[in-house]
């Protein structure tokens, strides 16, 4: 279906291909995952089956792509839109009309498919997707899961074959992501389209997925089954990362696999002394929440949220998208004030603080850290404030950035290093995360995690406000679980995730009952058990 | 907890199971679609209009944020060859129809979310009016507004008002009414402003005596402007009069706006036009997301702890604003291109530049000429050949430069016998005026020296009474709605992520 023959793609300006030499054949009717380091090359990779890349983004193609045997060197990407439908990270950036069966009906107009059967098939991705009750509703107004199903079944009406996507579950909370990857297995499975995916979180696409593209960060490309690319990839989910640990044959991808196999690990652990529990942090709250009520736009965000945060302590704040979460962070940093209910942050009320005083005691790095950046180069953005503090911190997270690089021009990994190091140079004693590892590949996530810990051994408080159950389960010591603007459970993170199935890290659902939440975990209960 | 046993399209059981629903009833089969007899049980808003047999329900959106619904198509819909539902209301309909492919009639189930505590209605915004072509509403307001420029009589303005007040209101969705009434506001801010400005700069102060200002003398440069001095009920009153004729204006394009969504406007152009409208459309949607993004650059100036207020900062929150609107406009650009956006019909270069100057040069003709008929001074017949030629002109270029059919319309607005209905009644209200005018010389223009009691000759009555006809009825065709009086939801402001 798809061919890639000798391809090599350089960008405009570049000093070195994006991708080299890239050979590869996926058959029809295959769910593929295409996986590597943020800026290996995946987003080119996806684009140029559609042809975007090189007609619409420029650069030098080299060699030959076809898709059902039409070739992208001679058909520009619009030749391609009943064949071949691509949905990039941001479905809401993508979306021409503003009412989701119009939006749906855009793709058909172009191929100039007669009313009457534009009726019908939007009527039957509406059936497909799951977008009966939606289907008048502005795109605005949807939540991010609604979109994106949207997203896909726009490209869907003009009869695509094979869809392309590009991070379709990365701005997603747990449920809505399980509902887009539902809707892809379905339409693999039942009407028989070849999707090309690239994540960043395996965990919750592995085991649907018929083969693994590895793009490596030289450029070169290795297909191989998901078995197979398990065992030597460098990015792994919890899953695969435990059997390669404990050397499970044949390496389990899914959790129903893994707990299969892991019966006699399950005994010999819980044979094991357990590891030592971690002092609580102790000392005078910086962070105080009592009764607070918020509403937002005439709606109800916060109904009696108390929250205490010690120094020293890492909090996660979980819950589905629009529980309030980001609510509660911007109340923390004095961007909305209470309805009722008062906010202390380090002994003062933010809300009422001017901002440069607010920056000495609480910072934010925001859901989109490229709000933050306002100067033309990264240089020039770490001056503006504190200078060599910011620089050092951004070299110790995301080593090799060029200072005279344009801050919108980094990776989304290189973008949150930038604006961690930026707020924590000013060395507030809280700081807050909205959402840190969207778009963040493992080894980023891991030096992440390094750079959280120091600054919690240093005494700095903080909240992170994620989906990620696996980043919880790592770093945090306490996880406060937000629904519908209530604290729905509040504790030690080891009891309160592994209480729910949404929010158990994979780990703890495969040994549970034992309280054992990451690999990490569990290599330091083994090895104890043996020294 | 689901109940209902049939669902023939894994998609649809799939979404039912992981969401937590209540079946209200069994649905009827085809034979029954019409009887309003439904043993829907059911609580809730939604089970209520099931049992009154009204119109399209909405879903209610449970906790999940997926949803059954109560609605559906009529299963012969898909057998004629029409890209929109057809006129006449429907009494009720079913999920997902299949029937067209089955002999039997196999009984539907109507699923709806019945969970008071997290009710989030969202009434459906497709109300009657959105089957009727936008051109239709925006001609009969702007015929409202037109019969508004040619009197100052507040009697006859106020009604005017109350018209386009009404019928906005008998068609209304969430989305309209918040849209009107931002322009009623608009029109008292103007009101309120013309006699703010008239107070302090008019200059007749003869008259009954309200408030005395002292008197600034101005040097002799400004000789023309009278500072302060007494205010008089006579000054008053001209000055609400003239604000209100231009209150009434904007109201009457706040009407048009709230009653035919702009962008729906657009679709309905015509083929050679198609590029203009998709670039008007994805401006009016820019224009949104460019104030959200300076909101959100101003939260992250805060956060940095730099001043987000002051001249020296705008410069600092518009290029993050302006990069912003860059990287999404090459988003934008990649997904159309990507969805076949200029794929077919390319026109030659001279052809299309021929289809503009002829479409400009007609709508100036146009503009011209309407100005010339809502004149009050000039005679109202002077711009008619005038504007009979820029239409001809605007038409002839439009229609040869879309003979080559490049696209097909999803849902085409079509204009039948209701859209004259609709033209022909706001029509009727500017006759009435100028009729009224006739008939009574003077009750146009209510006289201030002495001060006299608006008039309102009858047939400016009947002229407006029939404009309100759109109003009227449509809501009896609608059934009277309860649901969208009762459960008026809210729509959250954007999709929180």
């Amino acid at each position: 279906m798809i061919r890639f023959e000798s391809v090599t793609i350089t960008y405009a300006d570049a000093v070195r291909p994006a991708l080299r030499d890239v050979e590869l054949f996926l058959p029809e009717g295959e769910l593929v995952l295409v996986i590597g380091r943020t800026g290996a090359g995946k987003s080119t990779l996806l684009k140029a089956i559609n042809g975007l890349v090189p007609h619409f983004s420029g650069g030098t193609l080299a060699g030959r792509v076809t898709v059902d045997d039409r070739d992208t060197r001679t058909h520009p990407p619009r030749e391609f839109c009943d064949l071949v439908g691509y949905v990039g990270q941001d479905p809401l950036a993508g979306f021409v009309t503003d009412v989701v069966d119009e939006e749906l009906a855009y793709a058909m107009e172009s191929l100039r498919i007669s009313p009457a059967v534009m009726r019908r098939r939007v009527e039957d991705t509406i059936d497909l997707l799951g977008l009966e009750s939606v289907r008048r509703r502005s795109l605005t107004t949807l939540s991010a899961g609604e979109q994106q199903r949207v997203a896909i079944g726009s490209v869907l009406t003009a009869g695509a074959r094979v869809l392309v996507l590009d991070e379709p579950t990365s701005a997603l909370d747990p449920p809505a992501a399980d509902d887009v990857l539902a809707a892809l297995t379905r339409l693999v499975h039942d009407l028989g389209i070849t999707v090309v995916i690239a994540e960043h979180r395996l965990e919750r696409v592995i085991h649907y997925a018929d083969r693994i593209v590895q793009v490596d960060d030289d450029g070169t490309v290795r297909d191989s089954t998901p078995r197979e690319a398990m065992q030597r990839s460098p990015v792994a989910p919890a899953v695969v990362e435990l059997g390669r640990l404990v050397h499970w044959q044949p390496l389990p991808l899914s959790v129903r696999d893994a707990r299969r196999a892991a019966d006699s690990l399950r005994t010999r652990l819980a044979s094991l002394p357990a590891l030592a529990v971690q002092p609580d942090p102790i000392g005078a709250p910086v962070v105080s929440v009592r009764r607070l009520h918020a509403s937002y736009d005439d709606t109800i965000a916060l109904r009696g949220i108390d929250l205490v945060v010690r120094p020293g302590e890492i909090v996660a704040l979980m819950g589905r998208n629009g529980a309030g979460k980001s609510t509660l962070l911007s109340h923390l940093v004095g961007l909305m004030s209470p309805a009722s209910g008062d906010v202390v942050v380090n002994g003062r009320d933010p809300a009422k603080q001017s901002a440069a005083e607010l920056m000495r005691d609480v910072g934010l790095v925001p859901q989109e850290p490229a709000d933050l950046f306002f100067a033309e180069s990264v240089d020039a953005e770490c001056s503006a404030d504190s200078g060599s503090r910011a620089r050092a911190l951004l070299d110790r997270l995301a080593p090799g950035i060029d200072g005279t690089m344009h801050p919108r021009d980094l990776s989304e990994g290189q973008r949150l290093a930038l604006a961690l190091a930026l707020v924590v140079a000013a060395e507030p004693p809280v700081l807050l995360l909205d959402e840190p590892t969207r778009g963040l590949d493992y080894p980023g996530k891991a030096r992440l995690v390094t750079v959280l810990r120091d600054l919690a051994a240093a005494g700095t408080a903080m909240i992170l406000a994620t989906h990620d159950v696996e980043l919880a389960a790592e770093v945090s010591h306490r996880t406060v679980v937000l629904a519908d603007g209530e604290v729905v459970a509040d504790g030690p993170t080891g009891s309160v995730v592994t209480a729910s199935p949404t929010f158990a890290p994979q780990v703890a659902k495969i040994l549970a009952p034992l309280p054992l939440l990451t690999v990490a975990q569990v290599r330091a209960t083994l090895t104890a058990g043996t020294s | 907890m689901r109940a209902c046993g049939d669902d023939t399209r894994s998609a649809k059981s799939e979404f039912a199971r992981r969401s937590d629903h209540t079946c209200l009833g069994n649905g009827r089969d085809r034979h029954h679609e019409y009887r309003t007899s439904h043993k829907c049980g059911g609580s809730t808003g939604v089970g209520y209009i099931a049992r009154r047999g009204v119109g399209r329900v909405n879903g209610v959106r449970g906790e999940r944020g997926t949803t059954g619904v109560a609605g559906g198509r009529r299963s012969d819909d898909a057998d004629r060859d029409s890209g929109r539902y057809s006129p006449r209301p429907r009494i009720f309909r079913h999920h997902g129809d299949r029937h067209r492919a089955r002999r039997r009639p196999r009984p539907r189930c109507v699923v709806a979310i019945a969970r008071s505590a997290q009710m989030n209605t969202l009434p459906r915004t497709d109300t009657a009016s959105d089957q009727l072509h936008p051109g239709a509403w925006w001609t009969w307001s702007l015929a409202l507004g037109g019969a508004a420029t040619r009197t100052t009589n507040p009697l006859i303005l106020v009604l005017l008002v109350a018209v386009a007040g009404f019928v906005v209101h008998a068609r209304r969705s969430p989305e309209s009414s918040r849209t009107f009434w931002f322009f009623v506001r608009l029109g008292v801010v103007i009101v309120a402003a013309r006699i703010v400005f008239d107070v302090m700069f008019g200059g007749q102060h003869t008259g009954f005596v309200v408030l005395n200002l002292p008197s600034v003398p101005l040097p002799n440069w400004a000789a023309g402007l009278h500072l302060g001095g007494a205010i008089t009920t006579q000054e008053l009153l001209t000055a609400t009069y003239g604000g209100l004729q231009l209150a009434t204006l904007v109201v009457c394009v706040g009407s048009a706006n709230a009653l035919a969504n702009p962008r729906r406007l657009l679709r309905t152009l015509p083929g050679s036009l198609y590029e203009v409208g998709v670039a008007i459309t994805v401006a009016l949607s820019f224009a949104p997301q460019l104030a959200q993004a300076a909101v959100r650059v101003r939260r992250a100036r805060r956060l940095r702890g730099l001043r987000s207020t002051g001249l020296r900062s705008w410069w600092s929150v518009a290029v993050p604003v302006l990069e912003d609107a860059l990287d999404r406009s090459i988003e934008l650009a990649a997904a159309m291109d990507a969805r076949g956006f200029g794929r077919t019909g390319q026109i030659s270069r001279r052809q299309r530049r021929l289809v503009a100057a002829g479409v400009l040069a007609g709508l100036l003709a146009i503009v011209v000429s309407v100005y010339e008929i809502l004149d009050v001074g000039s005679p109202v017949l002077a711009g008619v050949p005038l504007l009979v030629a820029g239409t001809a002109l605007a038409l002839i270029a439009v229609l040869l430069g879309g003979r080559h059919r490049s696209r097909t319309t999803y849902r085409p607005a079509s204009w039948r016998i209701t859209e004259w209905g609709v033209l022909a009644t706001g029509l009727a209200a500017i006759a009435g005026v100028l009729i009224g005018g006739r008939v009574e010389p003077g009750a146009l223009h209510t006289t201030i020296y002495p001060l006299a009691i608006p008039q309102l000759p009858w047939p400016t009555l009947v002229g407006i009474a029939l404009a309100l006809l759109p109003g009227i009825a449509m809501s009896t065709a609608r059934g009277d709605a309860p649901q969208f009086r009762a459960v008026r939801g809210e729509l959250p402001a954007v999709a929180r992520r």
